[in-house]
């Protein structure tokens, strides 16, 4: 009742013009660069700080989280569309949503993730606003043992979602775990693989190696088969999800959105986690899981509201500990610093009118989103009219543009071109990028976590099994282990209409 | 491919010893590196072992390096090497002119034309418009 009657309050704050007006900046600019590939929240946030300097506290974190939000929303229009993940986030999207986006049946993909979207933000701030002390105090107890645990789950958990078989999926992860190594040793600065490079220094620009592999070679791909290749031409009763789509797509959404609330307040890279588990529930659930991967709804709604679900769950170490999860929410910290508002458990009693009016405000924020994007959809799906061989270079042109502006670095768009290559011959060999490309994300975290764990311990890898959050996970880690085993062992993957066992293409070298 | 990944491990392995593998309580900056090379090399070799066992029996082959991709990959390099001497505007133009001109049914005059437009475009968009930074007109010659 008093964080109803609290909330209220907040949204007096929220829906004056000026943050209403702020509000709206914010979500359209992080539409924007969520859509640009390359960009992401992190800029997008960065760009605007010094904008919030003259801005009143509330406006200013209004603003930079509706920036957030909007981004991780925008990123998943061109993962839809044409295959390029907006952001780490937005990878599982690539699978299922691009497959829908080629079956002509974008509208929908993109409707649904709008919804879906919208829904697992939106609960997400409801977990925020009743749970939030608890679960922060609870975030306190995941040490570095259970961290590593946890992002060795995620990479099981990847197991299930890839469509290559288990060798090369498992061979995969450990490329990406190498490639992770490139760069300055995280605790000691030793320099590895950097070949004498200043810019290696900081290892292999993660927004180059995802529009590589998954941007430029699905181009490189679809070049070679540019004479079969026929542009879509959405009707507009296409462009509306069918009562099925949406009823196969409700329960996806609520477990998503529980999934990525539950992941979004563990400190790293738990939005990326949290989208991948999703699909894999997705998947397991389905009741027919040889279907992902070729346009299912639910592989585009349960992943979509986890990564919203995030948004809300990420705050609470912020505003409770003032101790940021993500990169984004370190922005926000340091707008709330620059104007003088240490976050903490003291936040809630000094300034109320700025944790209730951001709370308020993204609830209004994820508003304005689904009824900013929903009619957008059209102007979207019409990219697909486009011929290939002009939608082709302009493509390639924003992925340049996008992987250059990061680090203005010459260098980062080779490693583009490197890794365009890279996955266009890994996917015609049947090897699954997605594994690779988490594993690259996760490789330092896991290294550091389980270097740390190791020093702890004095060498003994008992820690993996001491503290409840490590028990729970090393359990969850020899089940799934288990499952994975056993369904590879005792249950055959259905036949493809050749009546050979599913392989994409290719034979294997 | 497991080719490759075989001989790559092999290289990460033997740097990684030079780095140091430190100790059980200290892991050095080699230690994880070895780790990940290691488990690479065994299971690549299970990948070369099955791929051979399948090209035995199967005798498929995989087609790769389409004239489309040797163009694009090619145009590309060219791109990374004179963006920052030569500046956005003008590689972007060379490099839009050359894809519409070999990839879609436009003239020479038209391929031209819209490459040189749309990359003005884009720099106004993303440079002026957005603050992006991309490389000015001739920018490393001066």
């Amino acid at each position: 009742m008093e964080s109803f009657a609290a909330l209220l309050d907040g949204f007096d704050v929220a829906l004056t013009p000026t943050n209403l007006f702020y509000c709206l900046l914010g979500v359209l600019w992080g539409t924007i660069v969520g859509v640009l590939p390359g960009l992401g929240p992190l800029a997008g946030m960065t760009l605007l700080l010094p904008l919030t300097f003259r801005l009143e506290p509330a406006a200013a974190i209004i603003m930079l989280a509706g920036i957030f939000y909007g981004a991780i929303f925008g990123s998943s229009t061109t993962s839809i569309l044409v295959r390029i993940p907006g952001s780490a986030s937005a990878i599982v999207l690539c699978l299922d949503g691009y497959a829908m986006a080629r079956k002509g049946r974008a509208g929908p993909a993109l409707v649904i993730a709008a919804v879906a979207s919208w829904v697992g933000g939106t609960l997400s701030i409801v977990g925020l606003m009743l749970f939030a002390p608890p679960l922060a105090r609870m975030m306190l107890a995941v040490g570095p043992a259970a961290e590593f645990t946890l992002m060795v789950l995620a990479l099981l958990v990847v197991s299930f979602v890839s469509t290559s078989p288990p060798l090369k999926t498992l061979a995969m992860v450990l490329f990406g775990l190498v490639i992770a190594t490139v760069g300055l040793d995280p605790i000691t600065a030793y320099p590895r693989f950097t070949f004498g490079s200043l810019q290696l220094a900081d290892g292999v620009s993660f927004v180059a190696m995802a529009l590589g592999l998954f941007g430029l070679s699905e181009i490189l791909i679809n070049l070679e088969k540019m004479a079969e290749y026929r542009p879509i031409r959405p009707t507009l009763r296409s462009l509306i999800p069918k009562a099925s789509d949406l009823r196969e797509a409700a329960p996806a959404i609520g477990r998503g959105s529980l999934i990525g609330f539950f992941f979004g307040f563990i400190p790293g890279i738990s939005h990326v986690i949290s989208t991948f588990v999703s699909y894999a529930v997705e998947r397991r659930l389905s009741n027919e899981p040889q279907e992902f991967g070729q346009g299912k709804v639910q592989g585009v709604a349960g992943p979509e509201a986890a990564n919203n679900a995030t948004t809300g769950s990420c705050m609470i170490p912020l505003l409770i500990l003032g101790i940021p999860a993500i990169p984004a929410t370190a922005i926000l910290l340091s707008a709330l610093m620059i104007h003088g508002i240490n976050p903490g458990p003291q936040l809630l009693q000094e300034r109320p009118d700025v944790f209730w009016g951001l709370i308020a405000s993204m609830y209004i924020g994820n508003l304005i989103l689904l009824m900013l994007n929903l009619p957008m959809v059209g102007l979207f799906v019409n990219l697909l009219r486009v011929p290939y061989h002009y939608l082709a270079p302009g493509v390639l042109l924003v992925a340049i543009i996008g992987v250059y502006s990061v680090s203005a670095s010459a260098l980062d768009v080779g490693i583009m071109v490197v890794f365009g290559l890279l996955g266009y011959v890994l996917r015609k060999f049947d090897f699954d990028v997605a594994p690779l490309l988490l594993a690259v994300i996760l490789g330092n975290a896991i290294e550091v976590a389980l270097r740390r764990s190791l020093t702890i311990s004095d060498g003994s890898y008992s820690i993996f099994l001491e503290g409840a959050a490590a028990k729970v996970l090393v359990f969850a880690v020899l089940v799934l282990g288990f499952a994975q085993a056993a369904s590879r062992l005792f249950l055959r993957r259905p036949p493809t209409p050749g009546g050979e066992p599913t392989h994409r293409n290719g034979s294997d070298p | 491919m497991g080719g490759g990944l075989l001989a790559l491990s092999l290289y990460v392995v033997t740097k990684a010893l030079g780095m140091g593998v430190g100790t059980p309580d200290w892991p050095g900056p080699g230690f994880f590196p070895l780790g990940a090379g290691a488990l690479l090399g065994i299971v690549s070799l299970g990948v070369l072992a099955r791929a051979l066992g399948a090209a035995r029996r199967a005798g498929q082959t995989v087609e790769i390096g389409h004239p489309n991709i040797v163009l694009v990959v090619a145009v590309l390099l060219v791109f990374v090497v004179l963006l920052e001497p030569l500046g956005f505007v003008i590689v972007a133009s060379g490099m839009l002119f050359v894809l519409l001109w070999r990839l879609s049914p436009l003239s020479l005059p038209w391929a031209a034309g819209v490459a040189v437009g749309a990359s003005l475009l884009s720099f106004h968009l993303f440079h002026r418009v957005l603050g992006l930074y991309l490389p000015g007109l001739l920018d490393g010659l001066r």
